[in-house]
């Protein structure tokens, strides 16, 4: 977990739009990531103003997010944004450095969902807040040890990932895979009492989407 | 029972370029990201040509998610301030070069859903206003990059219009 958490670290320090941003790891760990991003009159959207443009502050939340899945407990390989909801309550105060701190609150087999926040060195009036979900790819032992997982995966069912599996998004594609290769997905369905034969079905190998 | 003459087509192009190049010009942010935007008519797509410095994730590579929402974001606020002064400036009643063109709109919230990773070449982007009020306004923005039929991503964003 520390090596892993180490290694999170590392990735995010390298990501080169990242640097290009000017970002800076505060705290990562727990599922919870700060980063800081100081104020540069490149970034600026409004010259009138000198205001920060919205779409360097989406950036920097967008990091903190995928920091925060990174270096939740579920230790996964990788991360990918699926979608991110940003509300902009205020401009950031310009020559202030911006700060935007994530929180993975949740995580199923394949997806994370983060809440994140951006503030200026006003910290009681957030600049912006936001929410998302990403996907989520796990070490390969975890799969094998699904079956306090599995009913997860009848929560994740309505989401909107499922149709985009069909066109070649690996991440639900993957799961209906793990589901299929390790069995014990049905028996935990039943178990569990949720296996409508609609269900289990929807998940039997000869439908996974490929 | 006569008509004024239409104008010259260099005359048309070159003041609906300066008005562009003038409204693009006033965001450091898009020269930071290295976006540009093509123009036929009124119509305009924004390019980003590839740069290293886009990238996310190294080993993938990908395009880093928050260059592309910025990609987006930056689309989306041009093309509604473009349509928002296109009569004004086709009417004469502002300059393509003033300095007082009216101030940009104010993103109020942004949805950015990611469809495809977005690969390490060039991406294209078009923005379309479904509403637009005189207070608030809708916008709706996709990205693609080989394939216009495959966008890499797309988003929805409502924007507080300056006031006049």
């Amino acid at each position: 977990m520390t090596d892993r958490l180490t290694d999170a670290k590392a990735f995010l320090l390298a990501l080169p739009h990242a640097q290009s941003l000017g970002m800076q790891l505060v705290a990562m760990g727990d599922g919870k990531a700060t980063i800081a991003m100081p104020y540069d009159p490149r970034l600026i959207g409004d010259p009138l103003t000198g205001v920060l443009h919205g779409g360097a502050i989406s950036a920097l939340m967008d990091t903190a997010s995928g920091a925060s899945v990174l270096c939740h407990p579920a230790a996964p390989l990788t991360t990918a944004t699926l979608d991110l909801r940003i509300d902009y309550m205020r401009p950031a105060t310009p020559g202030q450095t911006v700060t935007a701190h994530a929180v993975c609150h949740h995580v199923t087999r394949t997806v994370a969902f983060i809440r994140v926040t951006a503030t200026d060195a006003d910290t009681a009036r957030p600049v912006a807040m936001g929410t998302g979900t990403f996907t989520l790819d796990r070490p390969p032992t975890d799969r094998l040890t699904a079956e306090g997982l599995a009913t997860e995966v009848v929560a994740t069912e309505g989401l909107a990932i499922e149709g985009q599996a069909a066109e070649g998004l690996a991440t639900e594609g993957q799961a209906t895979e793990r589901l299929a290769t390790d069995g014990l997905a049905t028996a935990a369905l039943a178990t569990e009492g949720l296996a409508t034969e609609g269900l289990v079905t929807e998940h039997s190998p000869k439908k996974a989407p490929r | 029972m006569s008509r004024p003459p239409p104008e010259p087509v260099e005359v048309v192009k070159s003041r609906r370029e300066a008005a562009l190049a003038r409204l693009v010009a006033g965001v450091p942010y898009i020269g930071f990201l290295g976006a540009r935007f093509d123009r036929r008519g009124d119509e305009l797509t924004a390019i980003l040509p590839f740069h290293p410095s886009l990238i996310g994730n190294p080993l993938i590579p990908a395009l880093h998610g928050g260059a592309t929402a910025a990609f987006l974001e930056v689309t989306a606020i041009i093309t509604l301030a473009w349509s928002s002064l296109w009569a004004d400036m086709e009417s004469g009643r502002i300059a393509p070069n003033s300095e007082s063109f009216p101030a940009l709109p104010k993103t109020i919230t942004f949805t950015v859903d990611y469809l495809r990773s977005g690969l390490p070449r060039d991406a294209y982007a078009r923005a379309s206003v479904t509403r637009s009020g005189r207070r608030y306004a809708s916008v709706q923005v996709a990205a693609w990059q080989d394939n216009f039929a495959r966008p890499i991503a797309a988003a929805s964003a409502h924007f507080l219009m300056p006031e006049v």
